[in-house]
């Protein structure tokens, strides 16, 4: 597995978001949780995975016929380093852009560890 | 098809091609299932779009810090602007508002050296050829820009180069610094073409809206150069 580059509020949320959810995760269900834009969450989802931090594979759903959802989950070591980095950052609660509730709490900046 | 389903062959078509079979699929899914989410499926295929750009410009190691859409992007405003720069000053050779050289220095900065200076710094960045290739034609290309810009002054106003002579040298440092198939170097008589073709209708053509007619050619060689910079194939990257 290899370190991530660039550690952004975005990425942060994505990770959490997988790291809430057992077991494999619909991309699109991460779009949902974040609140943050699918033009944002794909190119995450894909850089997660070709730097080893999750897999994906087919939802092999017979409910579902037609194209094939794509389910994203950690992997061992990605589970590890994915809750050591949401430990690093400060995070607040704010209104989910998806639902315009009170939604998900969203990464707000790197730096030191803040413990409540 | 709807247009989101348009937006979306153009997100897949666009994506490398290991990769196109997979983000098909995956995207029609999510396409088709957005509803259950409460996303618009246009959402999801703008999306779609948007990160088949962001991936094929993201930042690798030993790119440096140019992403080509962006700086290219950044070229055309500059175009666009020295389009509307003339516009409002005169047409080609300016008023006497800012005098003669002011005018041309000022057109030539916005219209061609400031672009050949884009199309040198993503060269420079994201071409696949030697630095022994690049360096000199992409140096070559800023100085035939200030010299093209500036020709009005030393050519007199009558005899200013054709329109199509800057973008088919910016096209030929896109194919010189880039490697791909020769088949490639066809997009080379693009700008004189379309130079041609608003030749033979500049005659109907207001003439308020000549200067932007006149730089058509270069907007077509930055787009031309820019697909060929993304679909060439990279450099090995140093660094993991």
């Amino acid at each position: 597995m290899e370190p991530l580059q660039r550690i952004t509020a975005p990425t942060v949320d994505v990770l959490t978001a997988l790291l809430e959810n057992d077991g494999p995760v619909w991309g699109l269900l991460v779009v949902k949780e974040t609140g943050r834009p699918t033009g944002t969450v794909y190119p995450i989802l894909e850089r997660l995975e070709e730097r080893g931090w999750v897999e994906s594979s087919w939802d092999d759903d017979p409910d579902h016929r037609g194209p094939r959802r794509r389910l994203y989950a950690f992997t061992p070591d990605g589970r590890a380093a994915a809750q050591d980095l949401r430990r690093s950052w400060v995070r607040t609660e704010r209104p989910s852009r998806a639902t315009g509730a009170t939604g998900p709490a969203r990464a707000t900046r790197v730096g030191t560890v803040v413990t409540a | 098809m709807s247009l989101h389903e348009h937006v979306l062959a153009l997100a897949v078509a666009w994506s490398p091609a290991d990769q196109r079979t997979t983000r098909r699929e995956q995207w029609a899914a999510d396409v088709r299932d957005a509803h259950e989410l409460g996303l618009r499926p246009g959402q999801v295929a703008r999306g779609a779009l948007l990160t088949t750009i962001v991936r094929r410009t993201a930042r690798r190691p030993g790119d440096g810090p140019v992403a080509p859409v962006i700086v290219v992007a950044a070229a055309v405003v500059s175009v666009l602007v020295a389009v509307a720069f003339e516009m409002r000053l005169g047409g080609h050779f300016g008023s006497g508002q800012w005098g003669w050289y002011g005018f041309i220095a000022v057109d030539a900065l916005l219209g061609s050296v400031l672009p050949a200076l884009a199309v040198a710094a993503v060269l420079v960045v994201r071409g696949t050829r030697r630095a022994a290739v690049t360096a000199p034609v992409t140096a070559l290309l800023v100085l035939a820009a200030v010299v093209v810009g500036t020709a009005p002054v030393w050519l007199g106003p009558t005899l200013v180069p054709g329109d199509w002579i800057l973008p088919t040298a910016g096209l030929a440092a896109f194919l010189l610094c880039t490697a791909g198939p020769g088949a490639r170097w066809a997009a080379i008589v693009l700008p004189t073409l379309l130079s041609v073709v608003t030749h033979q209708f500049a005659g109907r053509i207001t003439v308020t809206w000549l200067p932007f007619v006149d730089h058509l050619p270069a907007l077509l060689a930055l787009v031309v150069g820019t697909l060929l910079v993304l679909s060439s194939p990279r450099q090995e990257a140093s660094v993991a």
